[in-house]
């Protein structure tokens, strides 16, 4: 599947330009001619793609869209074009969290090179994305018992001091680690701490 | 040529030139009724003079007495139409008065033809031969009086009383120099003439008929009145031409600076949006640049896309003209040249000045909107100058809503059709003219910007009313201003 590159730039000769620019260079391109016609579509679902997105548009600016698209919580990788290298607007955009910032008329390696990092950042996250996604859909299959033994083994604690703990016996909590890392698809416990702090699970410490 | 001949001859083709002199002027100026009548007196005086040297040849009775006929039908030409020139000349002379001598005068002549020896003798004895001093011959009647000779008599009187009656009122009037030259000359001559006349016809002095020598006098002080009157005319026309050259070209030098300072206006505004015009032209080189290389790519690919390329190069010359019309606009406002007075149809001349003003608008974040019902609107004028004035407004406009909430940031442009007038209002959702500078915003030098000069609403006002139109501002009731620009109605 070719990656997808959106581009919104209300000006029709500019949005052709990049839009066939792009298309040359084997990627997938869906253009749009504002802001609003690019939030009307639904895009969440495409995979890995980045936006090549203009600073000055009438109604919602490119900056406007950004605000937007990060208050939605999309991870969309954006690259801005502008007709002047505004420092305060070049600044908002970078802290906003713009891949790039490029200034008209953008060469050719420029924007193809801003892409591709954008991409591979688009396709980083999505990795990563998917990952995480993983890892909570099996800690989810964790029964509560379990999922308190889990706490306790990433925190280093031996079997014999997890069954004190829980005033069980050591044969137990064996076989409750033993399921435990058959559920979370890992093979050893340094997996296991790795991934639940991807998660987010706390270790819980015996005072 | 004995000397009686040269001087009556001399008098009778002066009187006759003078005669041929005002009868053309009067040809030029048919109106104007003084250069008939004085024409006619000095043809009535060239007869009494013609007359007088036959009468004072002959010394056939029978002829004698037809000359003295018409003698007093020359004498007669002279006077009534003096009368009524110095009623039209004068101005001040009494209607009633110039009509009873007129009448007083006709009766005499018709007297005059009536009775065989005219209205002088009733009967004339002999025709007398007498020597003149340097011993020439000349005739002379003698013979009764005419009993009626008394009415031309007391009309010759009532004339005198008449001038001075006229003349006194003239003088009264200011107008001195005509009452003494005219009146001074007519009555001194008249006494002179008549007393002669008097005294030849009573038989007292033995000398000829000299009434004509009196009449030439007469239309000579005319003429120098009349000549004089021409001359000052010719004058004040004179001073009038060159007053009204040095009006035009005061007026011209005026327009000159008008043209001057809106070309200068223009090109600092134009300095102020050189960014704007800088991204005006971004856009269409961004397009060249990216369809040229993807172009490139298309036919680099093992199968070209001859048909992909084609459409990159479809768009390079799209964006190529977009180009050059940016630049063409670019160059029209910075030319400088005086005033065109020229047909322009005002939506698309409005739709040029918002291409211009749209990336500025953008990146202030301005909505404009545009609103031209039909029938299409056309005014007469200077396009680019017209075209300057709605840029100055509209800017004034986006200036104007620098602090406004980016949700109300919108300016509108309107056409209207008017009662023989054209509109194009400006309006804006700005803060609107406080009290303070409604006033004075039209004033040269005034502004309310930190970095305005204060000219372009002043210039815009000259440009527009040097069209014909008015340049006016008022506030919304809903808040911000409009500017109407309105403008003669140039048909369809």
């Amino acid at each position: 599947m070719k990656p997808l590159v959106f581009i919104v730039d209300d000006d029709d000769l500019v949005r052709r330009g990049f839009s066939r620019l792009l298309d040359s260079a084997g990627y997938e391109v869906q253009s749009f001619a504002s802001a609003r016609e690019f939030l009307d579509r639904s895009h969440r679902d495409s995979g890995p793609a980045c936006l090549v997105l203009d600073v000055q548009m009438p109604e919602l600016t490119g900056l406007d869209l950004q605000e937007e698209l990060r208050t939605d919580g999309a991870i969309l990788p954006i690259v801005f074009v502008s007709g002047r290298g505004d420092i305060p607007m070049t600044v908002r955009a970078i802290k906003a969290g713009a891949m790039d910032f490029l200034t008209k008329p953008v060469s050719e390696e420029a924007l193809l090179e801003a892409v591709a990092q954008a991409l591979a950042r688009a396709a980083r996250i999505t990795a990563e994305h998917a990952e995480v996604t993983q890892i909570r859909t099996r800690a989810a299959t964790l029964t509560p018992r379990e999922r308190e033994v889990l706490e306790f083994v990433i925190s280093g604690l031996m079997n014999k001091q997890i069954a004190d703990a829980l005033g069980t016996a050591e044969q137990t909590i064996k076989v409750h680690r033993a399921r435990i890392l058959k559920k979370m698809g890992v093979r050893s416990v340094a997996e296991l701490v790795h991934d639940s702090a991807r998660i987010g699970i706390v270790p819980r410490r015996q005072d | 040529m004995s000397p009686l001949t040269v001087a009556w001859t001399f008098t009778a083709s002066a009187c006759a030139m003078l005669g041929f002199a005002h009868f053309l002027l009067w040809i030029k100026e048919p109106r104007s009724a003084v250069y008939l009548l004085s024409a006619v007196m000095a043809f009535g005086g060239a007869l009494s003079a013609a007359v007088e040297l036959l009468l004072l040849q002959t010394q056939d009775l029978a002829r004698y007495q037809v000359l003295l006929q018409l003698e007093n039908l020359g004498v007669f030409l002279l006077l009534v139409p003096m009368v009524w020139f110095v009623y039209e000349y004068f101005g001040t002379a009494r209607r009633w008065f110039a009509v009873t001598i007129s009448a007083i005068w006709t009766f005499a002549l018709i007297v005059n033809f009536l009775s065989p020896a005219s209205i002088v003798f009733s009967e004339i004895h002999e025709l007398k031969r007498l020597n003149a001093f340097w011993g020439e011959l000349f005739t002379i009647a003698v013979g009764r009086i005419h009993p009626w000779k008394i009415v031309p008599d007391l009309a010759t009187v009532l004339i005198g009383v008449y001038v001075i009656d006229a003349s006194i009122r003239a003088w009264q009037k200011g107008n001195r120099r005509r009452a003494v030259v005219i009146g001074g000359s007519i009555v001194f001559f008249l006494v002179l003439g008549g007393i002669h006349t008097l005294l030849v016809d009573a038989g007292v002095v033995a000398t000829p008929y000299m009434i004509s020598f009196a009449f030439l006098a007469i239309v000579m002080a005319l003429s120098y009145e009349l000549v004089n009157d021409a001359l000052l005319a010719s004058q004040f026309a004179r001073d009038l031409a060159s007053s009204e050259k040095t009006r035009i070209r005061t007026e011209a030098e005026l327009r000159a600076k008008r043209d001057e300072l809106a070309h200068l206006s223009r090109v600092s505004t134009m300095g102020e949006m050189s960014a704007s015009f800088a991204h005006e032209l971004l856009q269409p080189l961004t397009a060249i640049l990216s369809n040229t290389r993807a172009a490139r790519r298309y036919l680099a690919e093992d199968q070209p896309g001859a048909g992909k390329a084609e459409e990159c190069l479809d768009d390079i010359e799209r964006a190529t003209d977009r180009a050059s019309d940016v630049i063409a606009r670019m160059r029209s406002l910075f030319r400088k040249e005086e005033m065109r007075r020229e047909r322009v149809p005002v939506e698309p001349m409005v739709l040029e000045v918002l291409e211009l003003l749209h990336s500025d608008g953008v990146r202030r974040g301005m909505r404009v909107s545009f609103d031209a019902p039909p029938p299409p609107a056309v005014v007469h004028g200077d396009r680019i100058q017209l075209q300057q004035v709605i840029l100055n407004v509209l800017r004034n406009s986006f200036d104007a809503m620098r602090d406004t909430p980016a949700s109300r940031r919108e300016a509108w442009v309107r056409i209207e059709l008017d009662d023989g007038c054209v509109r194009i209002a400006v309006g804006d959702r700005g803060p609107g003219i406080g009290d303070q500078d409604a006033g004075r915003i039209f004033e040269p030098f005034y502004t309310t910007k930190s970095n305005g000069l204060g000219m372009g609403l002043a210039i815009s006002r000259t440009i527009v009313e040097a069209h014909g139109g008015r340049l006016t501002a008022r506030n919304n009731d809903n808040g911000g201003a409009t500017f109407c620009i309105t403008l003669p109605d140039g048909g369809p």
